[in-house]
């Protein structure tokens, strides 16, 4: 029987580092078992981890914009203006605690959709823009934190400062000169200065812009990407970083103008994805600098390590006699991987031909279920080939 | 027992005198596993064959039609929790699919019970729920009467290779 067999059907992962990934994998998705059983699947929150992303990121730009109403950037100021708003504005401590919280939550969040498409195996092939762009997106998040805490400009704050010339300064031994210029440039001379928070400002907004655009990247290959999540999840997300920002204040620091105290400079656990800064004090800067980088650059190049299964295999084809252009294919298909073209139907009834775009084809075959017209077909699970093995099986 | 053929009435017990049913398997949510044998036969249970599919939306609602006209007792689609999908949405898109389809085959009575079309949806730790809910779909459908679908309607035939 031409078509369809077992050994041209994709493999199952069985042996070695794939076994690995692939028992992490059954432990994720235990997880989303559990919470299946309190409350009806499509309302789980495993399943929205971008979503809840979004609803934070949303929580984000207003109350960022409040706060901005408020802040002064130059180092003598803005401790004091940050206590003003905190103490004297009428909920001030609340918004600033909804913008600490939903930021924090969303590196969180971000972090844990990236380890949950990891481990389903949703980086390979044709999810290749999706997760680089997503990997652009957790650095900018992380940045955007990194120099959102830094505007408060407490004790926290200039230790941190310190520690990220101190890091920035190690590029200098790849090229000489080269680190010290970029920390200058990140903080306005070789002292944080009036200029330095003036640019943390500026490093704070100016890549959010950068998120939106690379958030549109990142929707690019999706036909209908899973933006925001179920009324559910958005109320049970807005009410939790609500319920944090209300019963949770934020921890009272020294201003930076002050002699460093003891204990000031320690972390706390919210905000974790400055600890890599601070690890410091046990690992060399130029050690943590190429962590970094190697882990971002592993990041990056993931979706183009090789994989077993091959690319282009099975991606649909259309028979172009037998289309009509009714659309049902290119509107069922998740990806956008079908273009309705006018005037290329070789019958002149026929106004659009489907024409498939091999790179954003993930040869599922939601289109050969969609069609009723036996236009659309993949090519190694060829339709009749499928339908006599219905029936042979049957027999 | 008579064979079955194109002419004859196609038998609707397997040989272990359950009735035959037919599976169309995800193989992103149970596929992985070892519980289906290399034929497409379900271990321990003789009576269900399963296809191998990349995804629970290729399954084209023909095909459940074609599996009823060859003696299938019931027919069920096993794809991922539902919003869990691989392909995004596949399992939705096959459910909204198939609640249109078994109507339909109810209505031209092709099936006398929209009960005989089922879904399941299961991630890959669902291998108990798996032989469990298929043993209840089992005992649903040997509690009805036999189906012999009287005709069968003319297909489209395959595609010319050139």
């Amino acid at each position: 029987m031409a078509g369809y067999s077992a050994d041209q059907a994709p493999t199952s992962r069985d042996k070695g580092f794939d076994a690995g990934l692939d028992s992490l994998h059954k432990g994720i998705v235990s997880i989303d078992k559990a919470i299946n059983k309190v409350i009806p699947e499509e309302f789980n929150p495993f399943y929205y981890l971008g979503g809840i992303t979004n609803v934070l990121w949303v929580l984000l730009v207003p109350s960022g914009i409040f706060l901005w109403f408020y802040y002064k950037p130059t180092t003598t100021e803005a401790f004091s203006s940050v206590d003003y708003l905190t103490v004297q504005v009428f909920f001030g401590g609340v918004i600033r605690g909804i913008h600490r919280y939903a930021g924090n939550g969303m590196i969180l969040l971000a972090i844990l959709h990236m380890l949950r498409n990891f481990f389903t195996d949703r980086y390979r092939g044709f999810r290749d823009i999706p997760w680089v762009s997503g990997v652009i997106l957790l650095f900018l998040t992380g940045f955007i934190g990194l120099t959102g805490y830094l505007l408060v400009w407490d004790q926290r704050a200039l230790v941190i400062t310190e520690a990220l010339v101190q890091i920035l300064r190690s590029f200098d031994l790849v090229i000489a000169g080269f680190g010290t210029w970029l920390a200058q440039g990140l903080i306005g001379g070789d002292e944080p200065n009036n200029l330095t928070l003036a640019r943390m400002l500026f490093l704070h907004v100016g890549p959010a812009v950068l998120v939106f655009f690379f958030l549109w990247v990142h929707y690019l290959r999706l036909h209908r990407p899973k933006i925001w999540p179920p009324a559910f999840v958005t109320l049970l997300t807005i009410g939790a970083v609500l319920l944090a920002a209300g019963l949770l204040p934020l921890e009272k620091t020294l201003p930076a103008t002050q002699p460093i105290a003891a204990g000031q400079a320690a972390i706390v656990y919210d905000i974790f994805y400055l600890l890599p800064v601070l690890a410091l004090s046990s690992i060399s800067a130029p050690w943590i600098l190429a962590i970094l980088l190697v882990l971002f650059g592993v990041m990056f190049i993931l979706p183009w390590l090789p994989a077993k299964k091959h690319r282009y295999v099975n991606v649909a084809t259309v028979t172009p006699e037998n289309c009509t252009g009714c659309q049902l294919c290119a509107i069922d298909c998740p990806f956008d991987a079908i273009i309705m073209v006018p005037g290329a139907n070789p019958n002149p009834r026929y106004t659009e031909l489907a024409v498939v775009n091999d790179d954003k084809c993930a040869e599922c075959g939601i289109c050969v279920g969609a069609c009723p017209f036996h236009a659309i077909n993949l090519p190694l699970m060829d339709e009749y080939a499928i339908r006599d093995k219905v029936v042979a099986l049957l027999k | 027992m008579n064979l079955a053929s194109d002419t004859t009435q196609p038998n609707v017990l397997s040989h272990n005198g359950k009735p035959k049913l037919l599976g169309f398997v995800c193989e992103w949510s149970l596929g992985r596993t070892d519980h289906i044998h290399e034929d497409g036969t379900v271990k321990g249970m003789e009576h269900i064959k399963t296809l191998k599919i990349p995804c629970s939306g290729f399954v084209k609602t023909e095909w459940v039609t074609v599996a009823f006209e060859n003696g299938a007792q019931g027919v069920f689609v096993l794809g991922c929790p539902l919003g869990d999908c691989h392909f995004n949405e596949g399992n939705f898109i096959i459910n909204g699919r198939l609640e249109q389809h078994t109507g339909r085959m109810v209505n031209r009575k092709i099936i006398d019970d929209s009960g005989r079309v089922a879904e399941l949806y299961l991630g890959v730790t669902g291998n108990n729920d798996f032989f469990g809910q298929l043993e209840d779909f089992t005992k649903y459908i040997a509690a009805m009467p036999p189906l012999v679908v009287a005709a069968k309607k003319p297909r489209a035939a395959a595609a010319k290779k050139e």
